[in-house]
């Protein structure tokens, strides 16, 4: 195998997982997002010779942000934001702790607190949050001032927080909550 | 300017922690990750045929005229250029018969229990509003419920009861090697593109003509085509260029290219 592919090989080793996952915190179902996630890597296959060493990181998250956002324009009902307050509507038929949840259902719960987010907040909440990008890197890869990029963060955590909250409250009202 | 701590690293086990640590742990499953990294080889593999006959068509333009040289440039290009339809051939035979071994064989070698997990909550999640009594949870499901703590940090062990059920007639990864070739086939028209805009015609030339026989299913003919056309006539070799026109009309082209091809062949 050449070096391009060993290196594209090496990549795909080192990021696919976290690549993937952004594109699915970012909304994409499964499917998608393993479509998707594999075009990522492609792109950076056929344009390995123009990424800058140290960059390649830099370089996929790039690409996957805008596959996202392309895939979210192409949807037929494109995800608008709520207010907090629409979001009380979602845990109606919630089940109590009681009916055994595991991982799937935290993703699901965490997954329309993030589709209820304004995706400006949303994608800088998922690369700090889960993909553990520090806000410089964060404001390199959306090319934004580094002052603007924490102070979006911060927003996006008290909105995070915020809806959370409001989901949370409503179980304890209903005792399902220590 | 310092970033503030991590909720996922709350050790509070709030519910924002566990509901970040749930989502950081999801993971594509093997098979996925497995067919990228076919198309990667085989991207990689096209990528590199045409870069190896894009010098090998420089270092032919370059030598017109010294006729010792030209052949043995030509030989060059000839060996390189079946070389890399060889490494192509490979690739995709290799990825077909792995396809056929993940796609036909048996279950128990098919799949990873985490493979086989992932199968079963992506088939659950396909049928989200359809899903029967005591068939495993929809993963993507409207109406989320709150996780239950102690389930969340037991996890892993959890996952591995969940039912394993597999789609056997799902053909994912033909799908995959196809994009991946549909990738490379634009990337080599791409270079032919690039230098019929940087008007090497004959470098163009010499960078589509293995076309046909590195991408049998020819996706992209009628572009390579007309570019082919539009060197020909650059290079003032009327004849190829006409022949090469009155396969585009036959081929049905409209638009800009239609309209170059009937320039080609004149009134």
């Amino acid at each position: 195998m050449s070096k391009p592919a060993d290196a594209a090989q090496v990549l795909v080793r080192s990021h696919f997982e976290g690549i993937w996952r952004l594109l699915r915190r970012l909304g994409l179902p499964r499917a998608d997002a393993d479509d998707a996630a594999q075009q990522v890597f492609i792109l950076a296959c056929t344009r390995m010779a123009a990424i800058q060493p140290g960059s390649e990181r830099a370089f996929l998250y790039g690409c996957a942000l805008k596959i996202a956002a392309k895939w979210r324009a192409l949807q037929k009902k494109p995800v608008q934001p709520t207010a907090t307050g629409e979001l009380d509507g979602i845990d109606d038929d919630v089940p109590s702790l009681d009916e055994l949840v595991d991982q799937n259902r935290a993703r699901a719960l965490l997954d329309v607190v993030l589709k209820s987010m304004p995706s400006e907040l949303r994608t800088v909440f998922v690369l700090f949050e889960l993909e553990e990008f520090g806000s410089h890197e964060i404001a390199a890869l959306l090319g934004i001032p580094r002052g603007t990029a924490a102070s979006r963060l911060r927003r996006a955590r008290e909105d995070f927080a915020k809806r959370l909250s409001r989901i949370e409250s409503r179980f304890r009202f209903r005792g399902t909550v220590a | 300017m310092t970033d503030p701590e991590r909720l996922s690293k709350d050790t509070g086990n709030s519910l924002a922690a566990l509901l970040l640590q749930a989502g950081a742990r999801e993971r594509p499953s093997a098979a996925v990750l497995s067919r990228t990294t076919r198309a990667i080889a085989i991207t990689a593999t096209a990528v590199a045929a045409a870069a190896v006959v894009k010098s090998a068509g420089s270092a032919s333009a370059a030598s017109v005229g010294t006729t010792s040289s030209a052949g043995a440039t030509l030989g060059v290009a000839a060996v390189a250029k079946w070389l890399a339809i060889g490494a192509l051939g490979g690739a995709v035979a290799m990825s077909s018969l792995q396809a056929l071994t993940v796609e036909h064989g048996p279950q128990s070698k098919r799949a990873t229990p985490a493979a086989s997990t992932n199968a079963a909550v992506s088939k659950s999640e396909k049928r989200s509003t359809k899903a029967a009594p005591g068939v495993s949870e929809p993963i993507a499901s409207a109406e989320p419920s709150l996780p239950d703590r102690a389930t969340l940090v037991e996890a892993p062990k959890a996952r591995s009861a969940e039912p394993v059920t597999i789609e056997p007639t799902k053909p994912a990864v033909p799908e995959r090697a196809e994009s991946a070739l549909l990738a490379a086939e634009v990337h080599l028209v791409e270079q032919g593109r690039a230098a019929v805009q940087r008007a090497a015609f004959a470098e163009a030339i010499a960078q589509l003509e293995p076309y046909e026989r590195l991408f049998p299913r020819r996706q992209l003919l009628t572009e390579v085509l007309f570019l082919r056309m539009e060197s020909f006539n650059r290079l003032g070799n009327v004849e190829r260029a006409r022949a090469l026109a009155t396969q585009l009309l036959t081929l049905g082209v409209v638009g800009r290219q239609a309209a170059q091809a009937r320039e080609v062949l004149g009134p």
